[in-house]
Formats: C-alpha cells, structure tokens, sequence
C-alpha cells in the first residue's frame, strides 16, 4: 500500500481522512513531529476549526519553521480547509499567529466580503484552470473564512456574486477550501490526483 | 437546501417514533445509511434518542464503521453535554455535533465548544411546539418543558457563533402531514444570518420543495425516507 505523510498535530478529522484514502489504497505515514517526516512521500495537512488555535497547535509540537521552509517539500503538500489558510501569509480570524506565508495573501472574514450568512455550509461547484475532469464539480464547503484574490488561484466557486478560491496551488503546494474526504465519490478521485 | 436524511438509534437500531414518541424498530442503521448516501443524501444525521452510555458507544461504533463508506458529513445528536462525549464522537468520524437539553443548563457551552472546534461543526437544535398560543423550547426528546418561549430562545441564541439551527416542530415529527411553513417563517424572522435547518413533518406529496429550497438551508427527513416515499437524487444539493 502507497503511502502519505499525515501532519498529526491535535487538530483535524483524522478517521475521515483515513477511510477516504483507504478506498484508493493510500494510508497515512503518522507525522507527529518532524522526525517522522519522510520527504520521499506526499503529505497531508488537515485543519478544521480555528485559524489561531490550528497554528497554536502546530507551535506546540513544533511544525511552525519546519512547515515554512519550503525546500523540505520535494513532494507535494495538501492543506485542506483550515490547513490550506493557514499556508497564507496571514488571516482576519487569527489574533495571535501570522500564516505560514506559503501562499501571498490574505484569509478574510467572508460577511466582510458580500456573504450574508456564515458559515457557508453546502456543495458547491467548482469552476477554473485545473483539469477539466474536476471542473463543474461539485464539493463539500463549510467556510466563515476565505480567500478572494490569490495568485495562485487555479479554481473557484461563486457565492452571492463573490468569487472564492477553492483550489490554490503554487508548484507542489496545493491548498484546498473544500472537504474532498467529504465530497463523496469525486473527492476522493482529486486525492488520489494529487497523491498519485 | 441539503436533504439530510435522519437517523434516530436505539439499541444500535434505527427506530421511528411518532411526536418524538413511541419508537418502533425499523432495521439495520448501516443499511440505510448506505443506501441514502449512494442516492445523493447531502449529509447524514444520527440522533441518539436514549442517550444512555451504553447507546453512545452503540452509536459511535455505528458512526466508526459508516465513515468508512460513506463520504459526506456526519452529524450526531442526543443527549451531548461533555467534552469527553464530544472527542469521542468527533474521534468516530463525525463532523458535526447536535446540542439542545444541556444548552438549558449552561448556554455558554457553545462558546466553549467554539474556542476548540471552532463553531462550524456545532448545529443547535431546538424542539418545539405550541402552548397556549405560543412557541414554546423542550428537551429530552420533547419530553421536558422548559418554559421558554422560542422566541425568546432565539433572541439569546443570536449571541452565539454556531454554523446552524436545527428547528424540529415536535407535533408533526413522524407525522408525513407536511412541514410548518408558519414555524419556518417565524424562525426566519428571527433568524436570519443563521443556516436553517428544518426537521418534522415532511411529505413529498403535500409539500412544495422548489418552495422549501427558497426559504431553508437544509432540510431533515426521517420517515418519507425510511418508508421509500421520496427519492433523494433529484432533490439533493450534490447531485443536482
């Protein structure tokens, strides 16, 4: 069975992961400090919750220099929803940490930006620049915070006229808004994409 | 709107009531969770109606071997009120937890909830049903009356940083007389930066659901589903 690198850092919906890479037969390396990294595989960066307490975590169990120096990556590295902001420069919801500054660019709080009601919680479909099997999909987003205006940005879906990224990806650092573990069938198959 | 289908447990079987009363055995919970998601179910709710010790470890194992096959959110409910709960139904694949009786008791709760897992994965549930001319909150399965008007409820609820309220009109859960569309657009009022997820009542043949999909965020079904009343794949958000 191939496997991945999983940052194990207190934070993230491990099992669900897990079982989602378990029909693709990928199981995960358990990274729960930098020692247990292997540079040979792809990694997994979850997130789920809070921006400050996500980064105090990763203080904690010091991921933080380890994360930004991006020459450890010789592989590609995944963060999902809250993993994906925190690999930004910095976010509206964080009070104590700047991001990791993989990515340029701000988290915004999305009332600030013309969503009415927060969280945004539903399925979404998905539209830009990345293989067009992907493309006019539809995935699982529960979101307060977002990205608007990146770069980077190879995807993204439409909220009351706001355009939000949903798919960042800058050489082998890729940032997705979305729960692919938890968008059935074809998020599976974008795991599988990016960890092939 | 996401159709959720509901799931009510007891001794590890899915069971129906009538007025969040007198349950009966339906079957196998796995399969009909297996089967509500291959037709295009949003997510899936699972709702411990004993909420005994014994019942929760019946759930999260349920919950544990249903994650592995099935690939949307989960949601679980009845009866919550620790954080040790909480790990461990988060630790069995869900993501998101259902809180009612206990917020009767120490409404800061939601806060504290919030602070660690942020409050996306927290859906209030309110049980409700009319009293002498008003709306009035239950707990405990809308076996406890807990003297609050819900509008009053609502009123302090808004203080909070949840991701949705579930409202559940106790007269008409298990009843297929169709949702209360008063109850809906009372709540709205209300309400109205809040995902609404309505539970109780629905009946493909008596309601409008284009109609629903305007006014509602999400929308819970028990018995249309379990009775094979109402085909989930032309409705759910996923699939259309």
């Amino acid at each position: 069975m191939k496997k991945i690198n999983y940052i194990e850092y207190g934070v993230g919906n491990f099992l669900s992961i897990k079982n989602s890479l378990k029909t693709i037969n990928i199981d995960l390396n358990i990274v729960d400090k930098p020692e247990n990294f292997n540079n040979e595989l792809h990694t997994l960066l979850p997130g789920v919750g809070n921006f400050d307490y996500c980064m105090q975590q990763l203080a904690k169990n010091n991921f933080i220099e380890f994360l930004k120096d991006q020459t450890n990556f010789k592989k590609n590295l995944v963060g999902i929803c809250v993993g994906m902001q925190i690999m930004f420069t910095k976010s509206e919801e964080a009070k104590d940490y700047p991001g990791l500054g993989i990515f340029d660019g701000e988290i915004v709080n999305l009332q600030n930006i013309g969503i009415k009601k927060t969280p945004i919680i539903g399925w979404n479909k998905i539209y830009g620049n990345f293989k067009s099997y992907f493309m006019n999909k539809k995935f699982y987003f529960i979101h307060s915070y977002g990205n608007i205006k990146s770069k980077c940005s190879i995807s993204s879906y439409k909220k009351n006229k706001t355009e939000i990224n949903a798919i960042i990806k800058k050489d082998n650092f890729i940032g997705l808004q979305f729960h692919p573990e938890k968008s059935g069938q074809i998020g599976i198959e974008l795991l599988n994409e990016f960890f092939k | 709107m996401r159709i959720i289908p509901k799931l009510e447990i007891k001794s590890g079987y899915l069971v129906k009531g009538r007025q969040l009363e007198g349950y009966r055995k339906i079957g196998d919970p796995n399969l009909y969770a297996e089967r509500y998601y291959l037709e295009g179910a949003d997510e899936i709710c699972f709702i411990d109606i004993v909420a005994s010790l014994y019942n929760r470890k019946l759930i999260c194992d349920i919950v544990k071997n249903i994650s592995t096959k099935i690939f949307v959110p989960l949601s679980v409910g009845g009866g919550i009120k620790s954080f040790e709960q909480i790990r461990e139904i988060f630790d069995s694949g869900a993501d998101k937890i259902h809180l009612n009786s206990h917020l009767f008791t120490d409404l800061n709760f939601i806060e504290k909830f919030e602070k660690i897992y942020g409050g996306q994965s927290i859906s209030v549930e309110i049980q409700t049903k009319l009293f002498e001319g008003n709306y009035y909150c239950f707990y405990d399965r809308g076996r406890e009356f807990s003297g609050i008007k819900l509008l009053d409820w609502l009123k302090k609820l808004n203080n909070y940083n949840f991701g949705e309220l579930i409202i559940t009109d106790i007269e008409r859960d298990g009843m297929k007389k169709g949702v209360n569309l008063e109850l809906i657009d009372l709540v709205k009022q209300k309400i109205d930066q809040k995902n609404l997820v309505y539970s109780g009542g629905f009946n493909p043949d008596i309601d409008d659901i284009l109609f629903l999909k305007k006014n509602l965020d999400g929308l819970m079904i028990a018995l249309s589903l379990h009775e094979n009343l109402f085909s989930i794949k032309n409705f759910s958000e996923r699939f259309n």
